[in-house]
C-alpha cells in the first residue's frame, strides 16, 4: 500500500481524483491512518457535513496480505453524531481488495457543487467517477445488485443506504461480505452521513489482476502466520465458543451477571434473554440449515468464523447472523424476545444503512417516551421503516438517541458524547463505564479491548483490585486497542488468544515485523497507540470538548440497577486520570 | 405421585432422535433444580457431588456466577439453600474477559464479584438451581439430561408448546410416571402445578 487516493468532490468541472505518495502517513494503517489524516487536515470546528470535513477509508496495516484475520477496514471523519473525531471499523471484503490495489487510504474531500449522487469505480487501471442519480434512495441490497449487474459479478462495494443520503447521524457505511451482501457496516458515529454529504453513493472495487501484498521476509511471515492461526484455533473462545455461537453467546452470560441493559437501561436482567441467546439462535440456524448457517467468516482469511447466516422460516436468506450488540439493542433493550423479528430489523438496518446499536438504543428511548410499548416488535419494525422512508418521525429517530430523547422529553438517555451506549450496563461493570466515558469516540465497547497490557509488559505493575488499577487497565486497554487491532486491520476477537497465550501474542508481533521488515517491540506498539489517542483527544479539545464530556449521564450515578442495586461510582477525578500519560 | 418439598413431582421420560437433544439445552440454560448437600464450596458441589472432573472445572468452566455474582475462587464461595449457580465457558469481548473467574480484569467488575466475607453457611440437604450455558451445556448437557433434571412445570409447559412440532416429529417414546404416554397428549397435560423430573435419552441407532 504505497499510495493515497484523494477525490475532491467539489472540484470545478466535477469530482476529480488524484493519487499521491504516502508522505507523512507512511507506515500507518486503519485507525492510525484515519485519525492521522483527520487530525491533521480537518478543521476541528468545521461542520461535519460541510466541505471542510473529510471521509477517510483506510485498510488495516496488514490488509491485502495473506495474514489471517487482517481484513478489517477503518472509516474516519469528524462525526456528525458526536461532533468529535470518529473511527468506525468493519469487516467485509473491501479492505483486502483495497490493500491488493495498493491504496493505503481513500480520502473523500470537498462537496459537490450540484446536488447529485456519484458512484466511484476502482480497479487496477485506475479510478472512474460517474454521476448516477438513478441510485437515489436505493437500499444497500438493491444498490449492490445494480452495481454487480453493471460492473460484474466479482466486484465488492462500499456504500450508503437512504439514511446516509438523508445525512442522518445514525447512518452507517456498508461493506459487502464474501457473498457480496451489504451486511458489514462501519456503524458508529454517523460516518454514512458524511459519505452522503460528499454525494458518494457507492465505491465499487474490482481487484482482478492484482496479487496479495508481499511481506518483507516471506519465510518468517509464513512461519509466524502458521503459528498465529494455530494459536487462534486452539483457544476456547476463538477456536470453539465464537464459531459455535457467534458473538451472541454473550446474551445469557451478561444477563446472568445482571449487566444486561433492559428496557432502556432500566434493569440489568431480561426475562426473555434465553429466547434470543446465542445458544438458541445457533440451534435455530442449525435446524433451518442452509449454507453458512451457524458458522461463517465475514471476510476471506478469517479463521475464527464467528458469523453466520440467518434464513427465515421458509429457508430464504434474511440477514447475517445477528450480532450480540444488535440482538441486545433491538431485543432486550426494547423488551423484545422474538428472534425472527429482531433478524428482520437487522436486515432493515443494513438495507437503510443505519447503526444497529444507535437504532436499537434510539427505539428504546422512543419507547420510554411513549412512542411505542416496550416489547412491541411490530411497532419497532415500523419505526425503523419510518427511518428508511425519511418521514418526520423517521428523521428524528435516524439522528440517534440523544436527539430522540430530547424531542420526546426523555430524561434517561444512555449516551456519552451523544453516542449510544452498547450492551453492557456500566453500573454493573464499572470498568466498561470508564471506557465509555473516556474514549474519544463516545460510548464504545470496542475502544478498550482485552489485549493484554500486562502481557506486553508495559505500563508498570497493575493491581486490578484497586480503583487506580482500574484506571490504569482502562488506559492501557485503550492504548493497546488503538494500535494492535484498530490499526493493523486485525479483527478484535484476536484479543482472547493474545491475552491467554503469550506464544500467540508473540506470533502476532512476529507477523507484523516479518511483513513490515521492522523490529517493533511491545513498547514501540504501545507508544504508537498512545500517539493515536493523543492526536484524537487533541482534535476533540480543539473541537470544543472538555473533561466534562468524559462523563456518563448523571442518572447512572443516582439510579441503582437491579438486581445488584449498584450505581456507577468512579469519581470524575479518577476519570480525568485515565489519559494522564 | 411423588412429592419434592411438598410439591407434586411428575417423572417424564423421553426417548428422542439424537438430533433433537440440543433443543432441551434451552431448559438447562434457564436453570434446573437440584437437591444437593449445601454448606459446601462451589468446587465441592461440582466435583464431589456432581462428578465434574477437576481439570474440566479449571480449564473449561471459565466464568462462574453464584447468585448473579462472579465467583473468582471456587474453593471459598459457598453454596447455600436456594443458591443459583451458572456455569459458562470463556467469553468473548472486553466484558467477557472482565467476567472471567479470577481473570486479570476482575477489578473492573468489583461491584458484582462474589464476596465470601461474612457469608454464613448451613450444612444439610436443600434445593439449589443450576444453569449450564454455551460450551458447558453442549458438553455436560447430554449427561445431565440422561440422568434427569428437575424443572418447574410452567417452564416445561411453555417449552412443549413452543417445540411441539419438533417433539411430534422426533420423539420416539414417552413415559409419564413409568407408564407409556401419547406424544400428542404432552401439551394437554397439566404441568403448571408440578415439578417435573425430565429425562431425555437419545434413541439407539439400529
Amino acid at each position: 500500500m504505497d499510495k493515497i487516493l484523494r477525490i475532491n468532490m467539489g472540484a470545478s468541472g466535477g469530482p476529480a481524483a488524484k493519487t499521491e505518495p504516502l508522505g507523512d502517513y507512511a507506515g500507518l494503517g486503519g485507525r492510525a491512518m484515519t485519525s492521522g489524516i483527520v487530525a491533521k487536515e480537518v478543521p476541528p470546528l468545521c461542520h461535519p457535513l460541510g466541505e471542510d470535513n473529510k471521509l477517510v477509508i483506510a485498510p488495516g496495516m496488514l490488509s491485502g496480505s495473506v495474514a489471517a484475520m487482517s481484513g478489517r477496514i477503518s472509516v474516519g471523519c469528524k462525526s456528525p453524531l458526536t461532533g468529535g473525531i470518529k473511527e468506525a471499523n468493519s469487516g467485509g471484503q473491501p479492505s483486502q481488495m483495497l490493500g491488493r490495489l495498493g491504496y493505503a487510504a481513500i480520502v473523500l474531500e470537498g462537496k459537490p457543487q450540484e446536488k447529485s449522487l456519484y458512484k466511484i469505480f476502482i480497479n487496477k487501471d485506475g479510478v472512474e467517477i460517474k454521476e448516477d442519480n438513478s441510485l437515489c434512495m436505493l437500499g444497500n441490497y438493491d444498490l449492490v445488485d445494480k452495481m454487480k449487474a453493471e460492473y460484474g459479478e466479482k466486484v465488492h462495494c462500499i456504500s450508503i443506504g437512504p439514511a446516509g443520503e438523508m445525512k442522518m447521524s445514525a447512518a452507517s457505511i456498508a461493506f459487502t461480505d464474501m457473498e457480496q451482501r451489504p451486511t458489514r457496516h462501519a456503524g458508529r458515529g454517523g460516518v454514512g452521513a458524511v459519505m452522503g454529504s460528499k454525494g458518494v453513493k457507492a465505491i465499487v472495487i474490482d481487484d482482478e489482476g492484482t496479487a496479495a501484498r508481499a511481506p518483507a521476509d516471506p519465510e518468517k511471515f509464513k512461519a509466524a502466520n502458521k503459528e498465529w492461526v494455530a494459536g487462534l484455533r486452539k483457544h476456547p473462545v476463538t477456536g470453539e465458543g465464537l464459531p459455535a455461537y457467534g458473538t451472541n453467546v454473550l446474551t445469557n452470560v451478561i444477563n446472568e451477571a445482571g449487566a444486561y441493559p433492559t428496557r432502556n437501561f432500566s434493569i440489568g436482567q431480561f426475562e426473555g434473554a434465553s429466547k434470543i441467546s446465542g445458544e438458541t439462535q445457533a440451534e435455530l440456524e442449525n435446524a433451518r440449515g442452509g449454507e453458512g448457517s451457524a458458522t461463517h467468516g465475514c471476510h476471506r482469511g478469517c479463521v475464527i468464523r464467528c458469523s453466520g447466516t440467518f434464513y427465515d422460516k421458509n429457508g430464504r436468506f434474511l440477514t447475517k447472523q445477528v450480532e450480540y450488540e444488535t440482538m441486545w439493542a433491538h431485543g432486550g433493550n426494547c423488551g423484545i424476545d422474538d428472534l425472527d423479528a429482531i433478524a428482520q430489523i437487522d436486515r432493515l438496518d443494513d438495507d437503510f444503512g443505519v447503526d444497529t446499536i444507535e437504532m436499537g438504543a434510539t427505539i428504546a428511548v422512543a419507547m420510554e417516551g411513549g412512542v411505542a410499548e416496550f416489547g412491541d416488535a411490530e411497532a419497532a419494525i415500523n419505526l425503523v421503516k419510518e427511518v428508511g422512508k425519511g418521514t418526520p418521525l423517521g428523521r428524528i429517530l435516524g439522528n440517534g438517541a440523544a436527539v430522540t430523547g430530547q424531542v420526546f422529553g426523555v430524561e434517561r438517555i444512555p449516551v456519552v458524547k451523544k453516542q449510544s451506549m452498547p450492551a453492557y450496563d456500566p453500573r454493573a461493570v464499572m470498568g466498561i463505564g470508564v471506557t465509555y466515558a473516556t474514549t474519544p469516540m463516545g460510548a464504545d465497547h470496542t475502544a478498550g479491548y482485552a489485549v493484554g497490557a500486562n502481557i506486553m509488559g508495559v505500563g508498570g505493575a497493575v493491581d486490578p483490585l484497586k480503583p487506580e488499577g482500574q484506571m490504569e487497565l482502562a488506559r492501557n486497554l485503550q492504548i493497546a486497542t488503538a494500535i494492535l487491532t484498530d490499526s493493523t486491520g486485525m479483527c478484535l476477537f484476536i484479543a482472547f488468544a493474545i491475552l491467554d497465550q503469550p506464544d500467540t501474542f508473540q506470533a502476532l508481533v512476529d507477523l507484523i515485523n516479518a511483513f513490515t521488515g521492522e523490529s517493533f517491540t511491545g513498547d514501540d506498539l504501545m507508544a504508537q497507540g498512545k500517539a493515536i489517542l493523543k492526536c484524537e483527544r487533541d482534535f476533540n479539545f480543539r473541537a470544543g470538548f472538555t473533561e466534562k464530556d468524559d462523563r456518563l449521564p448523571e442518572y447512572f450515578k443516582k439510579e441503582p440497577l437491579a438486581p445488584h442495586n449498584v450505581t456507577f461510582q468512579v469519581s470524575d477525578e479518577d476519570l480525568d486520570e485515565v489519559h494522564n500519560y | 405421585m411423588e412429592k419434592i418439598d411438598g410439591i407434586p413431582t411428575a417423572r417424564l421420560s423421553l426417548i428422542v432422535k439424537a438430533e433433537l437433544v440440543p433443543i432441551f439445552f434451552q431448559l438447562l440454560g434457564q436453570g434446573f433444580k437440584l437437591n444437593a448437600q449445601i454448606g459446601c464450596s462451589v468446587k465441592e458441589l461440582l466435583c464431589n457431588q456432581l462428578g465434574i472432573h477437576e481439570d474440566y472445572l479449571t480449564e473449561r468452566i471459565q466464568t462462574i456466577f453464584l447468585n448473579a455474582r462472579v465467583v473468582d475462587d471456587v474453593k471459598s464461595a459457598n453454596v447455600n439453600e436456594g443458591s443459583v449457580l451458572a456455569l459458562s465457558g470463556a467469553m468473548p469481548g472486553l466484558v467477557g474477559a472482565i467476567l472471567r473467574s479470577g481473570g486479570i480484569y476482575a477489578g473492573m467488575r468489583s461491584q458484582i464479584s462474589h464476596n465470601t466475607i461474612g457469608a454464613s453457611s448451613q450444612k444439610g440437604a436443600a434445593q439449589i438451581t443450576l444453569k449450564f450455558l454455551n460450551l458447558v451445556v453442549k458438553e455436560l448437557g447430554p449427561t445431565f439430561l440422561q440422568n434427569g433434571i428437575l424443572i418447574q412445570g410452567v417452564k416445561l409447559q411453555e417449552f412443549i408448546e413452543s417445540r411441539l412440532e419438533d417433539l411430534m416429529a422426533k420423539c420416539v417414546a414417552v413415559e409419564l410416571n413409568g407408564k407409556p404416554f401419547e406424544i400428542a397428549n404432552l401439551p394437554k397435560a397439566d404441568w403448571k402445578t408440578k415439578l417435573v423430573l425430565l429425562q431425555v435419552r437419545p434413541a439407539k441407532v439400529v
